[in-house]
């Protein structure tokens, strides 16, 4: 029986300081969790399956499955340090029938299991913690139909978003999800992750565009949801999966509503007196049923990075970008209705120069330069409803400020509902010591979502849960928590199914026992 | 090849940790860096404009160098 060893730090000593849940990983040298290794006996059933070109051990390659876009995984890399463990072994499976096996071995032998898109999640859920078996879905990459009459595309899971996005666009359509990672992820990633993208304001999130899915399940099972505009025949079996992070079984395909590309883009770009202005003005915007594509309200610090505080922007301090498109006639009249109620909020009108540049660098992300500086840079994104933003921009404010006075600490948001936005937080630490940064880092993540939640917020927008938010899922879900836990058993009893993610198994640090022969 | 360690991200992290001497370059990690297809492929669509193939390329030409002397 295999027996796995407790990870993470020590719990923080008791005294009068503020408590975190700490990191549940500690990172470690590739040689050092190379000797931890053994090699798998189950490596030539895996090659009977998916042929021994498609499976990699070589360390070097492991080495390449250990990081996502989460900072701490960004610096661990950069450091050429393990986050957590090395995974046991890659599989490139190349079709679902051989994924199906995949898993049916993984259920047969107890071989714990990540499937891996493209990494780009920032929680720590791709991160092999428990030496697991990574199952690459890139083979799976092909798309299948496009149906131009019904506005549907149906698509393998381990399709590239740039490059899915890419091959709609050569025949006039596009997906509508454009988040900033569109070329580094992958679309059963999407789905996985319960993803919103930079245009969700008008197309919707992820959740409104899958219509059908196949899934392997835990125990190898194939299970299909035939894609329908809706249907009323119990509760949604999709939702199972979309945002199960792959805890619950894998997607290998997807049935998505596309769009005709639009006849038209207007770029808005606003300076808003005060933040309780831009807020009150979107907010009426939204519950004018108008449906900006994009729509961004940047707080005084994020306003001033990019004006620079200087004309429109010296008596009207804040910042909001807009986009509206779609037909030529419909897209006009949204911009302008939407302009009418803003200028009776106090806003002026720039110039799109901003506009332009924010599209120019849309899919890039800011962290890079802050990371070349050595900042420790994080992003902390939750659900807030208007009567709540206010309350809680000001409240993360005074809680960042007092764990760590020389942070630099912004938002913006965007994602607007007719009752609600996401609120985007960058939080960014000056070189220093990496023990109290990654200290400090857990007590702002801790401040933050207990505030979020107690205000009535979500969580998680849409960055998810993986490994790192996995302490605050009780709090978030109350007694539906349980009903995921039992949900999680239910189909995957033996635990192999990405262990210690969404926190619905044991925690990182508790010693769990598997049966091989479960 | 359709797999994590053929990206550009990937074959930059194995070339780091070569540097950083975490790696050892043995044949197994030297297999892993000459699969540089893929990212040649991709070398336009950078958004970063970074050419990360001819990178990995020069490097392991510069690092076979140091390794084996004439």
């Amino acid at each position: 029986m295999k027996q796995f060893e407790p990870l993470g730090r020590d719990p923080q000593p008791a005294g009068d300081g503020p408590q975190a849940p700490p990191w549940p990983v500690q990172p470690s040298t590739i040689a050092d969790r190379q000797r931890d290794r053994a090699t798998p006996g189950w490596l030539p059933e895996l090659r009977a399956i998916v042929g021994p070109q498609h499976v990699l051990i070589e360390t070097a390659d492991l080495w390449a499955y250990c990081r996502d876009r989460s900072p701490y995984a960004v610096f661990s890399a950069r450091n050429s340090r393990v986050p957590a463990t090395l995974p046991a072994a890659i599989a490139c499976p190349g079709s679902v029938a051989e994924l199906s096996e995949v898993v049916r071995l993984s259920r047969r032998l107890g071989i714990p299991v990540i499937p891996f898109g493209a990494g780009s999640g920032v929680m720590g859920g791709a991160l092999p913690v428990a030496d697991e078996l990574v199952i690459d879905l890139k083979r799976l990459n092909c798309l299948i139909d496009l149906n131009e009459t019904d506005g549907t595309a149906t698509v393998q899971a381990g399709m590239n978003g740039g490059q899915f996005e890419a091959a709609l666009n050569a025949r006039g359509f596009t997906s509508g999800h454009l988040p900033q990672s569109l070329h580094m992820s992958t679309v059963g990633g999407w789905a996985a992750c319960r993803s919103a993208g930079q245009s969700s304001t008008r197309y919707g999130k992820i959740e409104d565009m899958v219509l059908g899915l196949e899934v392997v399940l835990p125990d190898g099972q194939l299970l299909r949801i035939r894609p329908a505009a809706r249907r009323a025949v119990g509760p949604g079996l999709q939702d199972l999966f979309i945002g199960s992070e792959g805890v619950l079984g894998v997607i290998t395909e997807l049935t998505l509503r596309v769009w005709r590309l639009p006849e038209v883009r207007h770029g808005v770009v606003l300076a808003f007196p005060s933040l309780e202005a831009g807020f009150g003005a979107l907010r009426q915007v939204m519950q004018s049923e108008l449906r900006p594509a994009v729509a961004r309200l940047y707080d005084h610090e994020e306003s001033q990075q990019r004006t620079g505080g200087k004309g429109l922007f010296v008596a009207r301090p804040f910042l909001a970008i807009l986009e509206f498109c779609g037909s030529a006639r419909l897209a006009g009249l949204e911009r302008d209705l939407t302009l009418e109620i803003c200028k009776a909020a106090g806003a002026a009108q720039s110039d799109d120069t901003l506009y332009r540049e924010w599209l120019k660098h849309r899919y890039l992300s800011y962290s890079t330069p802050w990371y070349a500086r050595d900042y420790f840079n994080d992003t902390i994104e939750i659900t807030g409803r208007w009567s709540a933003l206010p309350g809680m921009h000001v409240a993360m404010h005074e809680a960042v400020r007092a764990i760590a006075p020389e942070a630099q600490f912004s938002m913006h948001w965007s994602h607007f509902y007719p009752d609600g936005a996401c609120q985007y937080m960058t939080l960014r630490l000056p070189p220093m010591p990496e023990e109290r940064a990654l200290s400090a880092i857990r007590l702002v993540w801790d401040a933050v979502t207990c505030e979020c939640q107690a205000r009535g917020g979500s969580m998680s927008h849409h960055h998810g849960v993986g490994l790192f938010r996995a302490p605050w899922m009780s709090a978030e879900h109350g007694t539906g928590f349980e009903l995921l836990k039992a949900l999680k058993q239910h189909l995957d009893p033996a635990n192999l199914f990405l262990p210690h993610k969404l926190g619905l198994s044991a925690a990182l640090g508790a010693k769990t026992r598997r049966d091989p022969g479960s | 090849m359709q797999a994590e360690s053929v990206t550009p991200t990937a074959l930059a992290m194995i070339a780091l940790a070569v540097m950083d001497d975490q790696l050892p370059f043995d044949a197994g990690t030297r297999a892993a860096l000459a699969r540089l297809s893929g990212a040649r492929s991709c070398v336009a669509a950078c958004p970063y404009g970074y050419d990360i193939a001819s990178a990995i390329a020069d490097f392991v030409a510069t690092r076979t160098a140091v390794a084996n002397p004439s």
